[in-house]
């Protein structure tokens, strides 16, 4: 199985959702730790599936920065899957409803993380609003991976 | 190898090109209104279906020949196929992707518009077909060397 996280740059969310999936970070994890995981806010063709890894039951994790194309890119992964007969099967979970109001505004200033006087302002508050969302990308993740043990039992 | 022309909704241009490419139509004249109305896909794709690749025909080397839509992220939607590919094991030199879109005139973009975004039919579609017919042989063109560069390409691999 194939589990996609997405959302809309890819840059951090859909990341820290699929760390939490493979693991890779637990509930105490510090902004030191987000920074250390690859593609974090570093990620700068949006389109572009990213391996993060295999999770415990084999399920290859991956994720993907789709900003507002996702039904196309949706619809074009499941037709070349048959196509080019790859034989997969894919979870697509979309993160970025849990994008907190605060998140969306420092995705805006995105920008300003090109520029070094301001990008300690930029990641600050970014971090902030990603705290503030992490239980719910618990939550989801935890969800995700019932739902796929559950399909291994059927 | 498989051969996708893509354009915005894969209703007009890319139905258009992929036509000419199988020899549905001709490369020496003007199709009539009927037959590029009556072609398949054509001015058919439903907005959900965008990005879904539908398969048109074989040509004469027996290349697969799709069409797919891609809306106005086509950059965003083309780095996405191709890095699933990648990741997925699949060889870049199995499969190509040309863009119709450069080929698209007022009249059709017009047309399309009318037609798909808002389903007005009878008065988008002749137009859409009116815009293809007056820029016919900037497709052919466009296909004639898509026909040679994926016919040099094959024969390099081949001796490769």
């Amino acid at each position: 199985m194939k589990v996609i996280y997405h959302d809309k740059l890819g840059r951090h969310l859909s990341i820290i959702a699929a760390a939490i999936h493979l693991q890779l970070i637990g509930d105490n994890v510090s902004r030191w730790d987000l920074r250390q995981l690859p593609y974090f806010l570093g990620a700068k063709s949006p389109g572009t599936l990213h391996y993060m890894g295999l999770d415990a039951q084999g399920n290859e994790i991956f994720v993907l920065g789709r900003v507002k194309s996702f039904p196309i890119i949706r619809n074009a992964y499941l037709g070349l899957n048959r196509i080019f007969k790859l034989n997969q099967d894919f979870i697509f979970v979309d993160v970025q409803p849990l994008a907190s109001s605060s998140v969306r505004f420092f995705d805006l200033l995105n920008p300003l993380s090109e520029n070094r006087d301001r990008k300690y302002l930029y990641l600050n508050g970014l971090f902030g609003g990603l705290e503030k969302v992490r239980p719910e990308v618990n939550k989801l993740v935890f969800e995700v991976k019932k739902k796929l043990l559950q399909g291994e039992d059927n | 190898m498989k051969i996708f022309y893509y354009c915005y909704g894969s209703a007009h241009s890319s139905v258009l090109a992929a036509a000419i490419h199988t020899g549905m139509l001709s490369t020496k004249i003007i199709p009539s209104i009927a037959e590029i109305i009556n072609l398949p896909y054509y001015d058919k794709t439903e907005t959900s279906q965008i990005g879904t690749p539908f398969f048109f025909g074989y040509d004469e080397l027996d290349n697969e020949v799709f069409i797919i839509g891609m809306k106005s992220d086509k950059e965003l939607v083309l780095n996405s196929i191709q890095s699933l590919l990648q990741n997925m094991g699949v060889s870049g030199t199995s499969y190509v992707f040309i863009n119709t879109l450069p080929k698209v005139n007022f009249w059709t973009r017009i047309g399309g518009f009318l037609s798909r975004k808002l389903g007005w039919i009878n008065l988008g579609r002749p137009l859409t077909v009116r815009g293809l017919q007056k820029v016919y042989f900037d497709f052919v063109k466009l296909v004639v060397k898509a026909k040679r560069d994926v016919s040099y390409f094959q024969k390099e691999n081949r001796a490769k």
